[in-house]
């Protein structure tokens, strides 16, 4: 019998019953237990902005565990809030600490009791890695970074190769690839273009170099406002799997032009985690919320939202 | 207990004297870039100060924000606060900071176009005689005492010339020795490092709460540069967990002036960051 090709049936016969373009949004708790499910995942965002924050406790909710994190080259809470839920069996480090709020209470913790594995990376560990899994490359090489430091005795998955070209011993990094990536953009249409207006970090990278990519948005915007200034979109639809809506979902974190750092907060994690009661934070922001609104009611609901939004624009 | 770093009068905090002799030294001649990584408001006020006075040709960069030559005069809480943006030229991809690290300047050329630490510095949980840095921890590994927050940025010590930067002056942060090291320094002293790193340069200076350092010229070792207002040598060395060099005259670092304090307060730090700002001495 004749291979049926399908350039021989007419348009007009192929018509699908739905003729819509298929939208990527899921709900908050759905993309919860999606992330849970899985082994390795990356987020992006810089220090205390931009991160992931409402995705983060999603997972969290639907008790995530034994998970493996690849961090941007700085984070904060969007480590150490997985760490204090017993969410991470292994972190590659490169930086968590509070910067001028302090160190990072369940990541010393953790690390100083053993309970989680560290990967003793660093700036260009992470980044060059990540690369290397975006384009599919076995690994990545640097020249001389390493060889004054301790990397190479406390950091087993960095090597040493010969380059073939010099014949001189190089570094070479592996390739840092994750199962799902998560990030924060500030609007994001429903097919996943996403638009981050921050600095230009690692969401492009990070997003090649993972099997699934979920996007929380501040904000869902109609494909007018996508096509208004293209250049702004940081991750094409293409390279999504899923939209979140997450109204100040990096809270709280910053989201670039958006809202500010919500400091008050960040004292409040961090003075309960230091002195051992992370599991009261958890209870109260994490598990009790029945959705993100709740969530936003109890950080202050929209009296405190709105002064973090004004913070940016106002002049103190 | 540590005490708080007193300045020398009343009249300014530490910070914001420290973020004024940071501004004096910053650049060169010509374009270079000036910025700050992680908890470095203080070398961020001093970039600005530096580009808007005697520096004009400075390229503000703040990494975690990710952009050039932002126009600030309220100080951001970090190089990430997003608000570092504001009137800011270009946003960098922050693999182009990892290429300048990892290319390395040229030994002997010092054009500094792509190193992100202009003034300012790279800071460690410990800091030995030879300006090595620890970011990774104290104790036997991977059963850590202290477990510091990550290498980050301080790797891209062995790229190039660069300076140490601590808030803190004390024996627990200035060790004879680091535990681990994370941002090179000049080794092992003498001309370790140029033969491990090609000729590549160390770090110049250490800038602390209370003194600056630098390095002798043969051994590499820490030397006392000037001394803070308010400080004395004796107090330098009674902090310092290794022996300096101590010259025979060591001379006071310069106080602020009217004109200093002036713009920093008006044009750069309107909302007093630095003025609140926490440095300590001892341990």
């Amino acid at each position: 019998m004749a291979h049926q090709h399908r350039f021989m049936t007419p348009l007009n016969e192929q018509l699908p019953a739905d003729r819509h373009r298929k939208s990527k949004l899921i709900d908050l708790d759905e993309a919860g237990r999606i992330i849970a499910s899985k082994k390795v995942f990356s987020i992006a965002g810089s220090h205390s902005a931009d991160a992931a924050m409402s995705l983060i406790r999603a997972a969290i909710r639907a008790r995530a565990t034994g998970m493996t994190l690849i961090p941007p080259i700085t984070t904060s809470l969007a480590a150490d809030l997985p760490i204090a839920a017993g969410m991470l069996k292994k972190l590659y480090l490169s930086y968590v600490g509070f910067e001028v709020f302090g160190m990072a209470p369940a990541f010393r913790k953790a690390a100083e009791t053993q309970a989680l594995e560290i990967v003793e990376a660093d700036e260009p560990f992470i980044l060059l890695g990540t690369q290397a899994a975006a384009g599919g490359k076995p690994f990545n090489t640097v020249q001389f970074v390493y060889d004054g430091t301790d990397h190479k005795r406390l950091n087993p998955e960095l090597k040493q190769v010969v380059d073939p070209f010099t014949g001189k011993t190089v570094w070479a990094i592996p390739p840092l690839r994750s199962d799902v990536f998560i990030m924060h953009a500030q609007a994001c249409d429903e097919y996943g273009n996403a638009q981050c207006w921050g600095g230009t970090g690692q969401e492009r990278d990070k997003a090649k170099a993972a099997d699934m990519v979920i996007v929380q948005a501040d904000e869902i915007v109609g494909s007018e406002v996508i096509e208004k200034d293209p250049t702004h979109t940081t991750v094409p639809g293409l390279w999504v799997d899923y939209v979140v809506h997450a109204p100040f979902g990096a809270h709280p974190t910053f989201s670039s032009n958006n809202y500010a750092v919500d400091e008050d907060h960040l004292r409040v994690y961090i003075d309960l985690a230091r002195n051992g009661r992370a599991q009261e934070y958890l209870d109260k922001y994490v598990l009790e919320p029945k959705d993100h609104y709740e969530y936003l009611e109890r950080v202050g609901g929209m009296r405190r939202l709105t002064h973090l939004r004004s913070t940016l624009a106002v002049r103190s | 207990m540590a005490e708080l770093a007193h300045p020398g009068t009343d009249r300014y905090s530490m910070a914001e004297f420290v973020a004024i002799v940071l501004a004096r030294q910053a650049g060169g001649t010509g374009e270079c870039t000036g910025g700050g990584g992680a908890n470095q408001a203080v070398a961020l006020a001093a970039n600005r100060l530096a580009q808007i006075t005697v520096r004009p040709d400075l390229w503000l960069f703040t990494g975690g924000a990710g952009v050039y030559n932002g126009k600030f005069d309220t100080l951001p809480i970090g190089t990430w606060d997003p608000r570092c943006g504001h009137g800011a030229e270009c946003k960098i991809y922050i693999a182009d900071v990892v290429d300048g690290g990892t290319r390395g300047e040229r030994p002997g050329h010092s054009s500094g176009r792509m190193r992100p630490a202009g003034s300012g510095g790279f800071g460690g949980i410990q800091v030995d005689k030879y300006g090595n840095i620890n970011m990774i921890g104290v104790g036997q590994y991977p059963k850590l005492k202290v477990r510091g927050p990550g290498t980050v940025g301080t790797i891209w010590m062995g790229s190039g010339p660069s300076n140490v930067y601590v808030e803190h002056h004390s024996k627990r942060i200035f060790v004879e020795k680091c535990d681990y090291i994370s941002g090179p320094g000049w080794l092992q002293g003498g001309d370790s490092r140029h033969k491990l790193l090609n000729g590549r340069d160390g770090p110049e200076y250490v800038w602390s709460p209370i003194c600056v350092l630098d390095f002798t010229e043969d051994e590499h070792r820490a030397r006392i540069a000037s001394v803070h207002p308010g400080y004395t040598v004796a107090d330098v060395v009674a902090n310092t967990g290794f022996e300096l060099v101590v010259p025979k005259d060591v001379p006071q670092t310069t106080p602020p002036t009217d004109w200093e304090l002036n713009v920093l307060r008006g044009q750069v730090d309107r909302n007093g960051v630095l003025r609140k700002r926490r440095m300590t001495v001892g341990l």
